[in-house]
């Protein structure tokens, strides 16, 4: 009984373990091992030598190098310059938040100026600034709360610039959370004080800065809102792309398997035709698909954010910043998700041409699927703007990251990377029908996958296809 | 008999792999023509290249005056062909599937109603289950459907590749009288077999091919008489030792 089990068990797993199946499990390592490992350069920490006064125990203050996070840099305007507003910024740095004084004392122009910051020769991007109104010390002493302005400035809508979006309320707990010591100092006693007062003196009067514009709204919920509307675009390139790559090599296939593709190739007509309408039948079914999608998920959406949870007047914020989701948008993006379509069907295509049985399909999609994901994990955590240029490149000639960031582009007008996306992906399309077409017309499309198969070592297992090799 | 098919010094290898090593032969209009060989012969391999599906290395091949190579697309307006062990889209009717492919493969209505009458006769002997879904189909089904299918239109050149492999003796003999039948419309047929027995009653002449090389050719009376051979496989035998022992002398 028992060895009997086991002689079934053994081959059961080595039909499980095969090159198929462990490739995928190698890519998700390798994908996630680099993520990893990029993650915290690009989130966390790059550090900057700055030179900071400290105040010793006797009372005297000194000039010295200290080492501090870029993130924890803060631009700081002081209109009150009172003994309060400068024990606000001598002591922010002990919550970690670096304050920086820019040249304007214009807020607009301070973003402007802070965008591209010079800090000892170095160029860095500071994303938020708080200004401190002048009567903050004597209103502080009257027992009234302080408005401080937070200006936070949005250039992507990735993940990372959320966090860097939520840098200014952090700064504006930080002050809270130093004044407080003092304020327990001032009042401590007091029974007519409120508690809360003293825990949080400040409150913040939020501002957003796109595209050169400043206006008065909460970054983080035009962040929120964008992504609510944008998120569907990865998950639906995702779901697209593995259903029409799916029925279109599946189609190829079966053909083959049934030899109907034969009898199709030696009847008196155009074999293009027979491509074609393959390839447009599968875009038409995804196009079908990803409208009725977005449809439901608007829907979905709009009823998860009860339609009034955003302030009056957001829209028209909106509008100033150039953030509108109109026709010609979403004609925009429309086009990109359909060229990533074309792209994905083109190389299930040239998958379903050259492989023989539909059992090994599955496992030649994968490399398509992971073509699709990486991009997407990637634009989810971090901009891939920002992304060092060797990195970028490689992510960027995976044709789909173009419809990832296409929304991003359109609003933060980086028109030059969208018309280049179009481009290069039409051409990756183009080049790719091209070789099919060839490999349509010749014969290669009957001897090619013989020729693998009779191969010595090379068997149905392999991921090697003639002199090409996928993934 | 006037020639419409000629084959010449024929040639084409897969990689490394010799599979046809320059093969002739002619088919003559009307004519019943069986390429009869073990597996792995080179059978199907020469079928394919008459009927365009790939590209010979070396040679010619002439359809009437077509040079099959240069026009493959007019070639393709001559002829069927029948992929061995072909099967149909599964989840069409038989009906359904020959109007599908008579209207691929005309270019009216009226021949293509004409193409589909003419199917249903061929294939009456499915009778009812000609409007059933092809999955439910038995090999044998299959194989009618799909011979209708390719005799249709009604080509000046019918190829069919092991058109009765695999079929029981009743279904084998019903198929292969129909194949004679064919001629009388003055179709020429070129099929393939490795069974050599059974091909011996429905072809005009035959070419014993293997490994690549024709050894002979000859109507089966011919070939018999020659090799002094009861039958076909018999003939096979001798032709290929002779050739084989002249070679290695
Ligand atoms: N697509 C192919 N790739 C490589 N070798 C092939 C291919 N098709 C056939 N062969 C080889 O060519 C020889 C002839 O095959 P084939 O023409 O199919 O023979 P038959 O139809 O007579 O059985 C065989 O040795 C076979 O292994
Ligand atoms: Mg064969």
């Amino acid at each position: 009984m028992k060895n009997k089990f086991f002689v079934i068990f053994k081959k059961e797993l080595k039909d499980l373990i095969t090159v198929q199946t462990l490739f995928p499990l190698v890519l998700i390592f390798v994908l996630f091992y680099f993520l990893g490992n990029m993650m915290p350069s690009l989130i966390s920490d790059d550090t900057v030598t700055i030179q900071s006064e400290q105040t010793d125990q006797s009372g005297q203050t000194s000039e010295v190098e200290i080492t501090v996070s870029k993130n924890s840099m803060i631009g700081f305007i002081d209109y009150d310059k009172s003994e309060l507003s400068d024990y606000i910024y001598v002591n922010l740095p002990t919550r970690g938040i670096t304050p920086i004084i820019p040249k304007s004392s214009n807020p607009e122009e301070a973003m402007t100026e802070l965008e591209t910051y010079n800090l000892n020769g170095e160029e860095i991007k500071i994303q938020s600034l708080i200004v401190i109104p002048e009567g903050l010390d004597a209103k502080l002493r009257a027992g009234e709360y302080v408005s401080i302005d937070a200006y936070s400035s949005i250039d992507s809508f990735g993940l990372t610039s959320m966090i860097a979006g939520a840098s200014a309320q952090t700064a504006i707990g930080s002050i809270n959370s130093v004044l407080t010591r003092e304020l327990f100092d001032l009042y401590g006693g007091d029974p007519s004080i409120d508690i809360n007062y003293i825990n949080y003196p400040v409150y913040s009067n939020d501002y957003t800065y796109l595209n050169s514009k400043t206006e008065k709204v909460n970054a983080t919920m035009v962040l929120s809102y964008v992504s609510s509307q944008t998120m569907f675009i990865p998950i639906i390139i995702m779901l697209i792309l593995m259903m029409a790559s799916q029925m279109i090599a599946g189609s190829i296939v079966n053909e083959k398997t049934d030899k109907t593709l034969e009898t199709l190739m030696t009847a008196p007509m155009n074999r293009m035709s027979v491509l074609l309408a393959k390839v447009l039948a599968a875009a038409i079914y995804a196009i079908i698909y990803a409208v009725v999608f977005s449809i439901s998920n608007n829907n979905f959406m709009g009823s998860m954010a009860g339609g009034d949870i955003y302030p009056e007047g957001f829209a028209a914020t909106l509008e100033t910043f150039g953030i509108t989701f109109n026709i010609t948008t979403l004609a925009i993006v429309g086009v990109q998700l359909f060229l990533s379509v074309l792209c994905g069907l083109a190389i299930s295509l040239l998958i379903g041409m050259m492989i023989e049985d539909i059992k090994s399909l599955q496992a030649y999609l994968i490399p398509i699927i992971f073509a699709v994901m990486i991009p997407y994990f990637l634009s989810m955590f971090l901009d891939i703007n920002t992304l060092p240029l060797i990195a970028k490149i490689l992510v960027y000639a995976i044709p789909f990251t173009h419809t990832y960031t296409a929304f991003t582009n359109i609003f933060v007008q980086n028109y030059t990377l969208l018309i280049f996306g179009a481009i290069y992906q039409a051409i990756f399309v183009a080049i790719l029908l091209t070789v099919a077409v060839r490999i349509f017309n010749s014969d290669k499309l009957f001897t090619l996958g013989q020729i693998m198969k009779k191969k010595p070592g090379k068997k149905n297992g392999s991921f090697s296809i003639g002199k090409w090799r996928i993934g | 008999m006037p020639k419409l098919l000629e084959i010449k010094n024929v040639k084409k290898s897969y990689g490394k792999k010799e599979a046809v090593k320059g093969i002739s032969f002619e088919v003559g209009e009307g004519e019943i023509f069986a390429l009869i060989g073990p597996n792995g012969a080179g059978k199907t391999t020469t079928l394919r290249m008459i009927s365009t599906l790939i590209e010979i290395n070396d040679g010619q091949i002439l359809l009437g005056d077509i040079d099959v190579k240069k026009n493959p697309a007019k070639a393709r307006e001559l002829l069927t062909y029948l992929p061995d062990e072909a099967g149909a889209y599964k989840n069409m009717t038989g009906i359904n599937y020959l109007k599908f492919m008579a209207e691929l493969c005309t270019n009216s209505a009226e021949e293509q109603k004409k193409s589909v009458d003419y199917a249903v006769s061929v294939c009456s002997s499915l009778g009812d289950a000609i409007y059933d879904k092809i999955k439910t189909y038995s090999k044998g089904m299959m194989r009618k459907l799909l011979i209708a299918r390719a005799v249709m239109t009604r080509p000046k050149l019918a190829i069919l590749d092991e058109p009765t492999s695999g079929l029981d003796i009743i279904n084998g003999l019903e198929v292969r009288n129909f194949i004679k039948s064919l001629t009388e419309t003055g179709m020429s047929v070129l099929l393939s077999s490795h069974n050599m027995l059974e091909i011996d009653y429905v072809s005009d002449r035959v070419a014993i091919i293997d490994k690549g090389i024709i050894y002979a050719i000859g109507t089966p009376k011919e070939l018999k008489e020659k090799y002094e051979a009861q039958n076909l496989e018999e003939v096979f035998v001798k032709c290929v030792k002779e050739v084989e022992g002249s070679r290695e002398e």
